[in-house]
C-alpha cells in the first residue's frame, strides 16, 4: 500500500508539473487552472528533505516529503517519511532483524510571520503507518505492526520570494500503537529536527 | 471547482493508512530477552546455535529456551518456522497425565488407585482373560508398570500391531501379562490410549476435546492437530501436533504450578505428585506420572537439575522443566533413529553446562 501511496504522489508531481506544461492540448485548460489558482489564492506547495528523529538508542534519519495546498496562510496536504537508517538488533534471540518504517498522514499548517527573507510557519502532520522487523538476508517482513504519530513543528524558510526555499524545521514528534517485539512507542517519541527544500511548484506568491 | 477536484483527490489518498502485511500475531505469553541479561553469553549461545545449524546435534528443528518468565532463545531449522504444527510423537503421553489429574480437579475421577477395570467396562472380555488384569489401576498405567506384555525398546512390532488394529485399547488390553502389575518397568508409550479410553469413558467426551476445553483454550492454544484411532479414541501414543511455541507453554503451566494468568488450570498437588519420582527403573533416569527425572547416580544428572522434570519423545521432541532455574528447554526434533536419550537430551545438558561457566 506505501507503494501506492508514494506512486500517487509522484503521479501528481507529473501531472502538475510536467503534463499540462507539455501538452498543447491542454494548454487552455492549464492556463484557466492557473488563473484560477490565482484568483482564489491558492499555492502548492512541496517539502523534501530529513527528518532526523529518535529511533530506539540514537537518532536515524528519515527520508520526507510533503505536498501542501496553500491558501493565503494556511496550508493542507499530504506527508510520506520512510526511515533510511540501517538499525538491526536481537529482537528473537539469535536473530537479528531489520527495522522498516513508513508512515503517511495529513500535514496542517499557518504562517505565522513573514519578512523579506524568512517566513515561518507552525504545523501538524498526523501520520499512520506501519514499523517492521524485516529478515535481513529474505527481506520477507517477520513481524508488523500499524503506528500512528502526531508531530507539531516549527518550520522556517529562507528565501522567501524564489520559486525554491531552504526550509529548517523542529518539533516533537509522538509515536503511538506500535506494538513490535523489543521496540515500543515511546523508543520513536522526541524532538527531531529537519532540513529540506521546499519547492513552490503553484502560485509562489503564497 | 471542477479544477479543485485533484486536490481533494489528492488529499483523499494521501491519507491512505498503510496496511499490515498478512503476517501471523506474535506470541503473548513472554517478553523477549537476551541470555546476558541473566548472567549468561550471548555468544555462547550464538556458538550453541551455529553448532545446530551444523547438525551436530543430528535434525534439530526448534530449540526455544523460556528463562525467568523471558523468552532468551527461540531459534527454527532445516527450513522449519515458528507456526509449523509438528508430530510431537511419543511425547503427546504426557498430556493424559494432565488431563487424569484435570479429571480428578473436576471430580470426574476419585484416585488414580482405581482399577482400570472399573473404569472400562467395553473391555470385559480382553480383560477376562487373566483374573490379574483386572487390578491393573491408573497409577500403574502412570508409571509404565502395567506388566503387560510390550516392547518398545527393543523392536517397534508392539506398536505397530496396535496402531494396524481398529481399537488399540481392545489390542493392548489382549495382550498378556508378562509381569505383575505394579511389579515391573516397562516403557509402554500405547499405554496411554488405555488412559485416553478412561479420559473418554469419565468425561464423556474424548481426550482431544476434554484437553482442548480445559487446557488448551486456557494457554490460547488455537492450532493443533490431534490424530485418531480407527475406533475414534484419541491418539495419546503419538498423535497430537503442535507448534513449538505451544508446546513450550505446556511446561511453563507446569513450571507456574498450573497458574495461567491467574486462573488454576491444574492443581499444584497433582504437578508435586505427578513430577516427583515414585520410582527408579533406571541409573539415568526415575519416573513420576509419565514425567522424567534426572538422578544422580554415577554423576549423570546434568547441572542444577535435582527438581527437573522433563518428557523425552522418540523422535527427539523434549521438554525440560527446571525449577531451580526457573528455566524451560523445548526442543524438537526428528532424531527418531536416537530413540529416547539421544541429541535433544545431550543438548540439554550443553545448556546446562552454559549456565554452570558463568555464575
Amino acid at each position: 500500500m506505501h507503494k501506492c501511496y508514494l506512486g500517487l504522489l509522484l503521479c501528481f508531481f507529473q501531472y502538475v508539473i510536467i503534463a499540462q506544461q507539455a501538452d498543447s492540448l491542454t494548454q487552455s485548460k492549464t492556463n484557466n487552472f492557473t488563473h484560477f489558482l490565482k484568483k482564489k489564492n491558492i499555492g502548492l506547495t512541496a517539502f523534501t528533505g530529513f527528518d532526523v528523529t529518535p529511533t530506539m538508542e540514537n537518532f536515524q534519519k528519515q527520508i520526507r516529503l510533503d505536498i501542501s495546498v496553500t491558501h493565503e496562510r494556511l496550508s493542507l496536504g499530504v506527508t510520506y517519511s520512510s526511515l533510511l537508517g540501517v538499525l538491526k538488533q536481537y529482537v528473537i534471540f539469535p536473530n537479528t532483524y531489520r527495522l522498516n518504517a513508513q508512515h503517511g498522514g495529513v500535514i496542517l499548517g499557518i504562517r505565522i510571520f513573514q519578512s523579506k527573507w524568512i517566513k515561518g510557519y507552525v504545523n501538524t502532520a498526523y501520520h499512520w503507518g506501519q514499523m517492521v522487523w524485516e529478515d535481513p538476508v529474505s527481506k520477507e517482513y517477520v513481524f508488523s505492526s500499524k503506528s500512528e504519530g502526531i508531530k507539531p513543528e516549527f518550520e522556517i524558510t529562507i528565501y522567501p520570494e524564489f520559486w525554491l526555499q531552504l526550509s529548517a524545521k523542529v518539533g516533537y514528534q509522538q509515536i503511538s500503537k506500535l506494538d513490535l517485539p523489543q521496540i515500543n512507542s515511546a523508543d520513536f517519541s522526541g524532538f527531531f529536527y529537519s532540513l529540506g527544500l521546499k519547492l513552490n511548484l503553484s502560485n509562489e506568491k503564497y | 471547482m471542477k479544477n479543485i477536484k485533484p486536490f481533494f483527490l489528492l488529499i483523499l489518498f494521501g491519507s491512505c493508512v498503510f496496511t499490515n502485511e498478512n503476517l501471523a500475531p506474535d506470541q503473548q505469553t513472554w517478553n523477549y530477552a537476551l541470555p546476558n541479561q541473566f548472567n549468561l553469553i550471548n555468544d555462547e549461545f550464538i556458538n550453541l546455535n551455529e553448532a545446530i545449524l551444523n547438525d551436530e546435534y543430528k535434525n534439530i528443528q526448534a530449540l526455544v529456551i523460556i528463562k525467568d518468565d523471558q523468552l532468551i532463545f527461540e531459534n527454527y531449522y532445516l527450513d522449519q518456522q515458528r507456526e509449523d504444527l509438528n508430530n510431537i510423537d511419543n511425547a503427546t503421553n504426557i498430556l493424559t497425565s494432565i488431563a487424569i489429574g484435570m479429571a480428578i480437579d473436576d471430580g470426574y475421577l476419585i484416585s488414580i488407585e482405581t482399577p482400570i477395570a472399573d473404569l472400562l467396562p467395553e473391555y470385559e472380555n480382553e480383560l477376562s482373560n487373566d483374573s490379574l488384569k483386572k487390578t491393573i489401576t491408573i497409577r500403574q498405567l502412570l508409571t509404565h508398570r502395567s506388566g503387560l506384555s510390550w516392547d518398545e525398546i527393543v523392536s517397534e512390532n508392539d506398536l505397530e500391531e496396535m496402531m494396524n488394529s481398529d481399537d488399540w485399547v481392545k489390542n493392548l488390553l489382549k495382550k498378556p501379562l508378562d509381569a505383575i502389575p505394579g511389579g515391573r518397568y516397562n516403557f509402554n508409550s500405547g499405554a496411554s490410549m488405555i488412559l485416553s479410553k478412561i479420559i473418554q469413558n469419565l468425561t464423556n467426551e474424548t481426550l482431544s476435546s476434554y484437553i482442548d476445553r480445559r487446557l488448551f483454550k486456557a494457554l490460547e492454544i488455537e492450532e493443533w492437530l490431534w490424530t485418531a484411532d480407527p475406533s475414534g479414541t484419541t491418539n495419546a501414543t503419538n498423535g497430537l501436533h503442535l507448534t513449538q511455541l505451544d508446546f513450550t507453554k505446556i511446561g511453563y503451566l507446569l513450571l507456574k504450578n498450573g497458574l495461567w494468568k491467574d486462573q488454576v488450570i491444574l492443581s499444584e498437588n497433582w504437578i508435586y505428585e505427578s513430577t516427583t519420582s515414585q520410582h527408579q527403573p533406571s541409573y539415568s533416569y526415575s519416573l513420576g506420572y509419565l514425567w522424567f527425572q534426572f538422578t544422580e547416580d554415577q554423576g549423570n544428572a546434568p547441572y542444577n537439575s535435582k527438581q527437573t522434570f522433563y518428557i523425552p519423545g522418540q523422535t527427539g521432541y523434549h521438554l525440560y522443566i527446571n525449577p531451580e532455574e526457573n528455566l524451560i528447554v523445548s526442543v524438537g526434533a526428528t532424531n527418531y533413529f536416537y530413540r529416547l536419550f539421544g541429541p535433544s537430551y545431550w543438548l540439554y545438558f550443553v545448556i546446562m553446562d552454559l549456565h554452570r561457566d558463568h555464575l
